[in-house]
């Protein structure tokens, strides 16, 4: 046909097929890789630009950098949450900076060498007699004591550009500056102001002097929060706790010795009230009694100045009669005269009466 | 003419035997380097001229029997003459296919295993020994690889020849291999000579080269099998013999190196590469081409790039001109000028007094009691904190021990070369002397300075000191090198003391603590004695303010008694008698004898009845 | 056709690619990069992000720098201060580069590591020539006024900064600090032993004082009740004096008959001794009794 031989000059000539069947499976294999190398290409293509597609969190913003330099201005460079496309990597390249969440830098130095696994499980290392200073941290306090400090700090980041584009490593920079303050503060403070007596104190004097070094050094955050932890050392760990178990002690004893005081007081006070009653008591009966005494004579001497003898003898008739109705009464028969009457008494020793048992106070 | 030619290939197996193993006798008899790796190639020769004399063989065994059955089929009339496939009737022709199938693959191989571990093998041991040609021997030697360099190069020549002409194929790698023996035997004497004209190196020298050459026939051999499972079968074509090394046939005719490379093409895509207008034009130009590319090399020295941070100094002639700034800069070519190069605003470092190892770096704690790298010990001065009364006056000032302490110091010294022209011709070794400028000034300096007073206020001072002497003696010698800065790092008493160091520290804290033992005794001594002092006082205030009060209460009691007894003398008395009288009687036993009439016995038995002790037993309640 | 313009398509995206590789390159905002003609560094290194163009090597060779404030902290070293007290301390430095230019040939290829090697060196020289000018109670003291930690720091990075300008080196000191302070393994036994003291002088202090305390509260204690009792007795005394003197009123009424007062007296005393516990003896002569003398009774008359 006519377009056959059209067609036939604008056929290349075929390539020389060598009648080898080893080389024709080659080309044909050579073939069908570089379709599927194409395929591959295409594919690549295509990913590379939807690349671009990125999401930004809730609590992150994304800078873009266009060929090097971020896109917009000051806070118009921070993309907020979505979905924001962005030329693929080389032209475009994304960072994603979180800034509302919190972050947190614990310090480095000052705690003796363990794990956090460690600690959780409660099965440290036993202290040796020293502290290492090569693996174990501590700091010195102002009176030359030994303690061992930590403190975390949780902040935000608040300039994101200046955080992420102006410092290599910024959250070193923060723990850096988290170990000064600790160092700083532990050397103006003394062991019993930051182990008891001023704990809160301290850790706002950390605190402080965190946020001023942050501020100097322009990092660009905002400190949330500074949490502060300090013991004595592991070695001397029971000295310590004698002392808080002395101080105690000694508020008990005082209580004790007031306690004391109060109810010896008392009593003292009882018994004086129950001396002066009882001697009001007898000095008014003394005088009572002899009021009625003197009545008594008043009315019986009139009696006796007229016959004194009489008076006399009935008296004491009155009197021996009341008085033998509760006496034991032995009489005596006379003995026949001229005989004399022998009486013999035996008088036993009363009875000793038994010591009262001391009541116990 | 077959026969002849199997009698050459024949001819050049034997010698080619006979002159390996006569060199390798004469190599170990002169102890030369370079005859070793000749005698491998010729052993490489030996083996191949076997396997290329085995292979004619067959070949014409092959050809005779063709002949014979050709014969045959014509005695019988059979038509089918060349048609016959089976392989059995020929059985000259099958076992030289199955040879060229089997045997000269694994040949190939086997060539290829020996080349190459010879060639690494060579190596090894020329860097590792230090033999030397004995030089008596010399000479022998030298006239005999003369001889086999000779007898090798005729029958070499002669073969080759042969197998050109007559288009032997098989006869062509044994006689290249003797050709290039004949070369290689020359080669080795050359060497030899070079030892003893005062070259040491020539000998070691050409036995790397050879080294370099079996590792490029090893190579090829490889890349020759690697491409002969790709090579187009074409029918018709000729195989050649794998262990047919181009390269050796092209050291042994170098003149044909064109004609080697378009033959190697044809042979490889089987076509007639060589026939293309490109090989053409190449083969017509390639000398001047050649010529071309070393121009363009000579005048690529003469662009110069110095780079930042450097500065090169320009040598017309080794006589020497300006320096170069960074950038790009034209100069004469090769010979005429040269170029050296010096970095100039590079800060380099050096130490004194400590060199510093990578496990010593990554420490990052350093301590004076652990020693961190090679401890140099310098001798420092030091005024006696100690001073010890000497009993003995008389003793002659020079026999006193001076006062000395030793110490180690690390001090890095940074410098940048200022002028390089000054750094590079004044001194053979610029910065081999400045280092030992920098220790001779840091001994000098130490030996005069206080180890205390080092060691806590004085280091600035050193510093700078240190520096300003160490660039003083910089100027002096022309160095051109300028001190940026002597750092005093770790400056402490060696390793064994710095433990007594520490000590005085701790001591002063056992000080401290034995005085805080003994105020804690005198807390508790001063307390319980206070309280003690305190109770007692209490106590006798007590008793005093009891006494006090009851005299004057009985004082203030009689005086109201006085005007009672006055105002009834006899009947207060006798009241007071009685009340008195019945409170002590009122309860105790009375007996009254009121007999009159009686003599009375009282008798009183005043027996204790019942032991006290007993009686006072407290008998706890227990319910 | 088709299939000829596809691959002339990617071919020339392919070449405008490569072409874009050798002649732009990119400065990220944090970085700085300095561009060399030949070698010869040109003129102004480029401070600003963004992409610009070069020559492809080997016409001119871009070095790129990080240009952010670095973090580095040098070892952990021992020194003496000036009361022979043996100290470890580490510091952290913040540098960066300043001028790139400058920098770039100072250290072999612009190389971080060879700077902090440098800065290492000078740091650790600053720190021990300040240490040793200081003595142990600058570091840590209770006082604010004599505590002149900020005024160590201070110096020291004076010192390197001083030393950083003088050898131009393209560096800057952006902050310094103190990271870390110890002391030798040794002395902390020894300061183990003696916090223990002084944790011992405190228990014996609240422990002996509180005994002595309590014993002096209890001492005063009793002896204020005593006085109490003391001061009770004697009103009691004093009121049986006041009971007298009322009686010295009633009292002259006995004078008139003594003996009859005597007399009653003593029938009273008698009433109230004998009233229990006695035991009487009489004969029969003493009356009433002696009414029983002559009873009748069963005996033979007598």
């Amino acid at each position: 046909m006519n377009h056959e031989h059209h067609h036939e000059p604008d056929q290349p000539p075929a390539p020389v097929t060598p009648d080898d069947a080893g080389s024709q499976a080659l080309v044909e294999a050579l073939r069908s890789s570089f379709a599927i190398v194409k395929i591959a290409m295409l594919i690549m293509v295509v990913a590379f630009f939807c690349s671009g597609f990125f999401t930004v969190g809730p609590a992150e913003k994304a800078v873009i950098l266009r060929l090097g330099k971020p896109v917009g201005e000051g806070p118009r460079a921070l993309l907020g949450a979505g979905l924001h496309w962005s030329f693929p990597y080389p032209i475009d390249e994304v960072v994603k900076i979180p800034i509302t969440e919190i972050q947190k830098v614990t310090s480095s130095i000052g705690w003796y060498a363990t794990t956090p696994g460690q600690e959780l499980s409660g099965m440290e290392l036993p202290p040796g007699a020293s502290l290492n200073p090569a693996v174990d941290g501590y700091v010195i306090t102002a009176d030359r004591n030994i303690v061992h400090a930590r403190a975390t700090l949780y902040f935000h980041i608040e300039d994101p550009i200046r955080y992420v584009f102006d410092f290599a490593s910024a959250s070193n920079a923060v723990q850096n500056a988290l170990n000064n303050s600790l160092l700083y503060t532990a050397a103006r403070y003394n062991v019993d102001d930051i182990l008891t007596r001023d704990v809160a104190g301290f850790r706002d004097a950390v605190l402080q002097r965190t946020s001023s070094l942050v501020d100097q050094e322009q990092l660009g955050i905002v400190i949330d929060q500074c949490e502060v932890q300090s013991i004595p050392p592991r070695q001397l760990q029971n000295v310590f706790t004698l002392v808080t178990a002395a101080r105690e002690n000694r508020n008990k004893v005082l209580n004790d010795a007031h306690s004391y005081e109060n109810e010896t007081t008392n009593h003292a006070g009882a018994q004086a009230v129950t001396i002066i009653n009882e001697a009001a008591t007898a000095s008014a009966n003394y005088v009572t009694n002899l009021t009625a005494e003197a009545e008594r004579f008043s009315q019986l001497r009139p009696q006796y100045e007229s016959n004194p003898s009489l008076f006399v003898q009935q008296t004491l008739v009155q009197t021996m009669g009341q008085v033998l109705t509760n006496t034991e009464i032995w009489i005596e028969p006379n003995p026949a005269p001229g005989k004399s009457l022998e009486v013999r008494l035996m008088l036993n020793r009363e009875p000793p009466q038994p010591k009262m048992p001391a009541r116990n106070p | 003419m077959d026969r002849n030619v199997q009698k050459n290939g024949l001819v050049n197996l034997v010698a080619a035997v006979m002159i390996f193993i006569a060199a390798f006798v004469v190599t170990c008899y002169v102890n030369s380097l370079a005859g070793q790796g000749g005698s491998i190639f010729l052993g490489l020769g030996a083996l191949v001229a076997f396997a290329s004399w085995f292979q004619m063989r067959l070949e014409e065994n092959e050809r005779l029997e063709k002949l014979e059955v050709e014969e045959l089929a014509r005695a019988r009339g059979d038509t089918s003459l060349f048609e016959s496939s089976d392989a059995e009737i020929y059985p000259a022709r099958r076992a030289r296919a199955q040879f060229e199938k089997y045997f000269v693959p694994g040949f190939a191989v086997l060539l290829f295993l020996l080349e190459a571990g010879g060639a690494w093998l060579l190596w090894r041991w020329v860097a590792k020994t230090s033999n030397a040609v004995v030089p008596e021997r010399a000479m022998a030697s030298l006239s005999f690889f003369g001889i086999f360099a000779l007898l090798l190069f005729l029958l070499g020549r002669f073969s080759v020849t042969i197998a050109r002409l007559e288009n032997r194929r098989l006869l062509r790698p044994g006689a290249n291999f003797l050709l290039g023996g004949a070369y290689v035997c020359f080669v080795t004497a050359l060497g030899i000579a070079g030892v003893e004209a005062e070259f040491p190196r020539a000998d070691i020298f050409i036995a790397r080269a050879f080294c370099v050459l079996l590792g490029l026939m090893a190579a090829e051999m490889l890349v020759t099998l690697l491409l002969e499972i790709y090579r187009p079968r074409v029918k018709g074509k000729v195989v050649r013999p794998i262990y047919d090394s181009r390269l050796v046939g092209l050291l042994a005719q170098p003149e044909s190196l064109f004609t080697t490379a378009a033959q190697a093409l044809d042979y490889q895509f089987g076509f007639k590469v060589s026939e293309t207008w490109f090989f053409q034009l190449l083969k017509k130009n390639l000398p001047a081409l050649l010529l071309a590319q070393l121009v363009v090399l000579l005048l690529s020295t003469c662009v110069v790039f110095v780079d930042a941070g450097e500065r090169a100094v320009r040598e017309h002639f080794g006589r020497p001109g300006a320096v170069l700034d960074p950038g790009a800069h034209l100069k004469w070519p090769w010979p005429v000028d040269t170029i050296y190069r010096y970095r100039t605003e590079q800060i380099q470092t050096f130490n004194v007094g400590f060199a510093p190892d990578a496990q010593s770096e990554a420490i990052r704690t350093v301590l004076w009691s652990v020693g961190h790298t090679v401890e140099n010990n310098f001798l420092v001065g030091n005024r006696e904190s100690v001073t010890i009364k000497s009993e003995n006056t008389k003793t002659n000032d020079l026999f006193r021990a001076p006062p000395v302490s030793l110490i180690n110091v690390s001090i890095p010294v940074q410098f940048q070369i200022t002028n390089v022209l000054d750094w590079a011709y004044n001194n053979a070794n610029p910065a081999g002397l400045l280092q030992d400028l920098a220790t001779r000034e840091v001994v000098h300096y130490l030996a005069g300075v206080d180890l205390n007073n080092l060691l806590s206020h004085l280091r600035q001072e050193a510093a700078e000191e240190l520096s300003a002497r160490i660039q003083a003696d910089a100027n002096e010698h022309r160095l051109g090198a300028k001190i940026l800065f002597v750092g005093l790092l770790d400056i402490h008493p060696p390793v064994k003391v710095a433990a007594d160091y520490e000590r005085v520290v701790g001591a002063e804290q056992t000080k401290l603590a034995k005085i805080l033992d003994a105020r804690a005794e005198a807390i508790r001594t001063n307390a319980l004695a206070g309280a003690l002092a305190y109770t007692t006082t209490n106590v006798a205030d007590a008793t005093r303010q009891r006494l006090e009060v009851s005299a004057f209460a009985r004082a203030a009691l009689f005086t109201n008694q006085i005007p009672a007894f006055e105002a009834a003398p006899s009947v207060y008395l006798q009241r007071a008698y009685f009340q008195m009288f019945v409170d002590a009687t009122a309860n105790t036993r009375k007996y009254v004898l009121l007999v009159t009439n009686t003599q009375d016995v009282v008798i009183y038995d005043l027996e204790d009845k019942i032991r006290e002790d007993l009686l006072n037993l407290n008998v706890p309640n227990t319910p | 056709m088709k299939r000829n313009l596809l691959t002339l398509v990617v071919g020339a995206v392919l070449i405008v690619i490569f072409a874009l590789l050798l002649f732009l390159f990119q400065v990220r905002q944090s970085e700085v990069a300095v561009v060399t003609t030949f070698g010869r560094p040109t003129a102004q290194p480029y401070n600003q992000p963004g992409a610009y163009f070069k020559w492809p090597w080997p016409i001119q060779k871009v070095y790129k720098f990080d240009r952010r404030i670095q973090n580095f902290q040098d070892k952990f070293s021992e020194n003496l201060t000036a009361d022979n007290n043996n100290l470890l301390t580490s510091v952290y430095v913040g540098w960066r580069i300043s001028d790139a230019r400058i920098f770039f040939p100072k250290f072999a290829g612009g190389s971080v590591v060879a700077a902090q090697n440098m800065l290492e060196s000078m740091l650790r020289s600053a720190k021990s020539a300040v240490v040793g000018r200081h003595p142990l109670s600058d570091f840590v003291n209770a006082n604010p006024q004599d505590l002149k930690f900020d005024g160590i720091e201070g110096e020291i990075e004076q010192f390197v900064q001083a030393e950083l300008a003088t050898n131009d080196c393209g560096i800057q000191l952006e902050f310094l600090g103190f990271k870390q302070i110890g002391l030798p393994e040794s002395v902390t036994e020894t300061v183990f032993q003696r916090m223990t003291s002084e944790r011992q002088v405190l228990i014996n202090s609240y422990q002996y004082e509180g005994e002595a305390e309590a014993q002096k509260i209890r001492a005063a204690a009793d002896r204020q009740a005593a006085e109490t009792v003391n001061n009770a007795v004697a009103a009691a005394v004093r009121i049986k004096g006041e009971g007298e003197a009322e009686a010295a009123k009633v009292l002259p009424v006995f004078q008139r008959n003594p003996d009859l007062a005597n007399y009653l007296l003593r029938v009273d005393a008698i009433k109230q001794s004998l009233n229990q516990r006695t035991t009487l003896i009489i004969d029969e002569r003493m009356p009433p009794f002696d009414l029983f003398q002559n009873l009748p009774t069963n005996k033979p008359g007598r």
